[in-house]
């Protein structure tokens, strides 16, 4: 669903040089599709645990409701949106739940018409059904799990909070000003089905397009006015919505699901060996990572593009690295490779929110530096516990022109012919160390044919050995390994396999092909 | 959650110095799945009284990102965070981190 073509890039300079109405709009739904494919990933962490939960009971055949209770109290621990979760028997005509866990459901307060057309929506939908219950001060919004399984008598459900200001506007001076949306479950607006709005004076009037996202059995309706800068102010918001109603719950779902897997083989009695467990776990985790990695990396003239991301050993949680191609105007890119410290579900949730965020800089045209420095007022360390890595580097394609920043990130390599180079970009600090943190540009022509290759650490990384050894080692694996690029990559990950294989890993690469093609 | 097949030894020692300054000596491999015992020393010791910490990681043999964020942690603990003595992989893995202004050795 990520593709951002041709079709977008030049609807970008557009729109940052002449707005035209036309080409802002293709530019809003590109926008509001990528958008949708991040919700519609996100799903599956959100039913995944839910599911499963449904599963025990039922492979206990209802008898085992501590099973349930167990595991479902971590989902509505503090800190996570969900404050209610609860399991429904389908065949129960009193229409009240069966075993409740944390606050009890809003839904069960609802008339039994509501409840019915609700569980019938679900089971007809044999996935992931949605339901607000936003009137009042306390609004919520529900989901439920039915299996495909015909026999299945019980639907587990959950319900997160909705922030009670739920008419807000962005904060000023910051990436998510100058754009006026609304979003609406449901595909009407509704008044009475707003999530969130940045105005009072609804329907968004003046001009304005909309979107209608899939989410469950429902959707979302996204309605915006763009204006100004049309593209990367709701690009901007996208870390919003990703926040609150997508990647968030996915990673805090995520954590559970790994508890739930063992809990559920435990109920099968399969859990014996833990081979099985490890690749279950490895599995979910595995999911989780590629919810929030590009589906693919963009079709750029003049480039070839390949990246790999390779999980931590066995059953070590999921880690903070991505990577990420965006694309700026027809000729130029901006690649990140980037790293959040320390693993599971925050790590990953900070890594979804800056990768975002350097999408929304990045395609409205920021430099390297400008977007690092941004983003160094994002993260604290002393508050958030996490800091980031991260290299980020312009290429123009037109003038074969490489221009590169790093927030203390490990240098990327250049491989030519038979020579590999350290591309030294001047080290900043790691986003999160200082606010309006400076940081160096290092400019370079590039010849095609060269391939550059940016990583993570877990690429050289060892135990008991130096940076400066480990750096030594993967540019002989580069000079090692050759062929097609994703040959290269895949040589360079097979050479530098590191026998404690404790760390996750990214590596993306980029090379300069010859242009068939000049010009549009 | 556990972790069986680790078999890294790490060590935390706190000894004070002059009136509030506390030393920590960490002997072994800051990771992950050690981190936190760094982390709870610290924070031992600043509830102890400590208002400036010197961390002494003559000893180690290896720290990653989760332990490079527990030392930056703890700068919002107290006025005064050093480093004595770093190993030069511990020292080679702040210059690459962009932390050398940072994470500063004593002088």
């Amino acid at each position: 669903v990520l593709v951002v073509g041709a079709v977008v890039t030049i609807a970008l300079v557009l729109v940052t040089r002449a707005v035209h109405e036309d080409n802002e709009d293709r530019l809003l739904q590109q926008r509001a599709r990528e958008a949708g494919s991040v919700l519609t990933a996100a799903l599956p962490g959100i039913q995944t645990p839910l599911a499963s939960a449904a599963e025990v009971v039922d492979v206990t055949d209802g008898t085992d409701q501590d099973a349930f209770r167990r595991l479902m109290s971590p989902l509505v621990d503090a800190g996570n949106p969900y404050v209610s979760a609860s399991l429904w028997r389908l065949d129960d005509q009193t229409l009240q739940p069966e075993i409740v866990v944390g606050e009890a459901p809003k839904l069960a307060s609802q008339p039994p018409e509501v409840i019915m057309d609700f569980f019938d929506r679900a089971v007809a939908a044999e996935g992931l059904g949605v339901i607000g219950l936003l009137d009042g001060d306390d609004a919520r919004l529900g989901y439920s799990f039915t299996p495909a399984d015909p026999t299945a008598r019980f639907v587990a459900y959950a319900e997160a909070v909705i922030a009670t200001e739920r008419i807000a506007p962005p904060a000023p001076d910051t990436a998510f000003s100058g754009l006026d949306f609304a979003i609406y479950l449901g595909e009407r607006e509704d008044p009475d089905a707003l999530l969130r709005a940045t105005t009072a004076d609804l329907p968004v009037a003046g001009r304005r397009a909309s979107e209608l996202v899939p989410f469950g059995d429902t959707a979302l309706l996204l309605v915006t006015s763009p204006t100004e800068d049309l593209g990367g102010a709701l690009m901007a918001s996208l870390p919003w919505l990703v926040a609150v109603v997508g990647v968030a719950t996915t990673v805090a779902a995520a954590a559970l699901t790994e508890r739930l897997v063992r809990g559920r083989n435990r109920a099968r009695g399969l859990a014996r060996e833990n081979a099985h467990l490890y690749t279950e776990q490895r599995s979910v985790a595995r999911a989780l990572q590629q919810a929030l990695l590009p589906d693919r990396l963009p079709d750029v003239a003049g480039l070839e593009l390949a990246a790999e991301y390779l999980p931590g050993a066995p059953g070590v949680e999921i880690g903070g690295d991505w990577y990420d191609v965006v694309p700026v105007d027809e000729h130029r890119v901006v690649i990140v490779v980037g790293d959040v410290s320390g693993r599971g579900v925050p790590a990953a949730t900070v890594m979804a929110t800056l990768r975002y965020t350097i999408r929304a800089f990045a395609s409205e045209g920021h430099q390297p530096a400008a977007i690092l420095s941004k983003l160094s007022n994002m993260l604290d360390v002393e508050r958030d516990g996490h800091f980031a890595t991260i290299v980020c580097a312009t290429i123009d394609v037109r003038t074969n022109t490489l221009r590169i920043a790093n927030a203390g990130h490990p240098s990327p390599l250049l491989v030519d012919g038979d020579t590999v180079t350290t591309v030294e970009a001047p080290v900043g600090v790691p986003i999160g160390v200082a606010n309006d943190a400076s940081y160096g540009t290092f400019d370079m022509a590039v010849r095609e044919g060269s391939t550059l290759l940016a990583f993570t650490d877990g690429l050289f990384e060892r135990r008991a050995e130096s940076v400066d050894d480990g750096l030594e080692r993967l540019r002989r694996s580069a000079l090692a390994s050759g062929g097609t690029l994703r040959e290269l990559l895949a040589g360079i990950v097979e050479l530098q396999r590191s026998p404690d294989g404790h760390d996750d890993t990214a590596i993306l690469g980029v090379r300069w092909t010859t242009r068939t093609t000049t010009s549009n | 959650m556990d972790d069986p097949d680790d078999d890294e030894q790490l060590t935390v020692t706190v000894a004070v110095e002059g009136d509030c300054t506390a030393v920590i000596t960490v002997v072994g491999e800051i990771d992950i799945g050690t981190v936190e015992t760094v982390r709870s020393a610290t924070t031992h010791a600043v509830d102890d009284g400590a208002r400036r910490l010197v961390f002494d990681l003559s000893g180690v043999g290896f720290i990653d990102s989760s332990g490079i964020a527990a030392l930056l942690e703890s700068r919002a603990l107290v006025g005064s965070v050093a480093l004595r003595k770093p190993s030069n992989i511990v020292r080679r893995v702040i210059e690459t981190t962009g932390l050398n202004d940072v994470l500063v050795v004593e002088a």
